[in-house]
Order: C-alpha cells, then structure tokens, then sequence
C-alpha cells in the first residue's frame, strides 16, 4: 500500500465515529471477514460513488442502536455495527436488494467450506512476472 | 510439505502475502531470486499436490546420483533455496 494510498484511507478514517480498532498504529483486524467488510467499503466508496458521509452516517446510527439495546454484558465489536451500517447503505443506494443479500448470504452458510476443495486448480493462483528491461 | 507443517503456514496473513507478494516472503527465507525471474504461485488441493524438483546447479554435468543428493538441502526441497553448488567449481 503507497502512502498515498495509505493516507487517503486514514482521511476516511478520521470522519467515522467511535476508534476503529488498532494494533500499533495500524488498522487491525479479528478475522477475515472484518478485513473484507472494511475493504468493500473503501473500495464502494472509491470506485462506485458510495457515499462516505451517508455510510458514517449510518454507522452512527447503528452504534446508538446498539448502545440503546446491548446489555452492559454484551460484547462490543466494531465490525458487528460496520457491517449493518454497511449492508444499510448498499441497499438504501440500490446497490444490492435485501433479497440478493438474504439469498447470497444463505448461499454461502449451506455450502461447505470445502466445496470445491477436489477439484484439482492447475493453473497458478498468482503470477509475479519478471522485470522486463 | 512432507509430515506436520508448521503452524504459521497456514495461517490466512501467510497465505494472503504469499500470494500478494511471493519475491518479499521467499527474501525472507533467504531466498533472494533475480527480477529476471517469474514466479508462479500455486494452491494445493485435495485433489492435487506438488513435489518440489530442486533446480540443478551449473556445473553439475556428469555427477553421479549420489554426489548431486549432497547438494540437495532441505530449503530446496520445500522451494524455499537453492540447492549447495558443488565445491571448487
């Protein structure tokens, strides 16, 4: 990631409410899916127009909820309230119906892990070319 | 990988940055391959596995199999090094 990169992300950063979570300075993640819920909305925003304030926005909103109704025993997770500001705004644009979303999401629990794991992959998963001088 | 791997190699940021950037993890195996080098990464499956063929030093013609065995290290057998050259040539 070129600093250039890095900072216009961290200039997102700055307008979202509550501290995202870090690790010596760095955005910091549990899981793989808190990595790509925080990817697609970085990259939603700087390629198709998503709306960065409607999105803090709804992040907001969906912190209050939580805090309204989450029990002092209730776990916090940023990415829990990230995700449904998330999924909000995908829908409220029209990016993708609760339909769609209910469908894939139902899609991707009743397949096993490793579906496709017997097929044998012969063609590489990545490529590093060499440097042509 | 022959028996247990390690923990590390399978753990997702190892895979994701062996994938991402294959020169950077192979340099820090000791493995510094030339820009004029293309690297290729694959994933295994159930279904299909890989053996790794040490890549035969210069100056190795007419050695017997079990002069090139001692060249063989273990790093080059998990492609992570060269096999040793042989000495004095």
């Amino acid at each position: 990631v070129s600093a250039v990169e890095r900072a216009r992300v961290e200039e997102l950063l700055a307008r979202l409410p509550r501290e995202i979570p870090r690790h010596e300075g760095d955005v910091a993640f549990d899981t793989a899916w808190e990595i790509r819920a925080f990817a697609l909305a970085v990259a939603l925003h700087e390629r198709n127009g998503f709306d960065w304030a409607g999105f803090q926005r709804e992040l907001i909103a969906a912190i209050e909820r939580w805090e309204d109704s989450a029990g002092s025993d209730a776990s916090w997770r940023y990415y829990d309230r990230w995700l449904e500001a998330l999924e909000r705004v995908v829908i409220s644009r029209d990016l993708l119906t609760g339909e769609e979303l209910d469908g894939r999401t139902h899609e991707v629990l009743t397949t096993p892990r490793d579906a496709e794991h017997q097929h044998a992959h012969l063609e590489p998963v990545a490529v590093v070319p060499a440097a042509t001088r | 990988v022959l028996g247990l791997p390690p923990n590390w190699y399978k753990y997702p940021a190892y895979r994701a940055r062996a994938v991402r950037e294959p020169r950077a993890v192979l340099k820090e195996f000791g493995l510094d391959l030339p820009e004029s080098v293309e690297i290729r990464v694959w994933d295994s499956s159930a279904e299909l596995r890989y053996w790794v063929l040490p890549q035969r030093p210069e100056g190795t013609e007419g050695m017997s199999e079990s002069e090139l065995a001692e060249l063989v290290t273990r790093d080059s057998m998990i492609g992570v090094g060269q096999p040793r050259r042989p000495e004095g040539r």
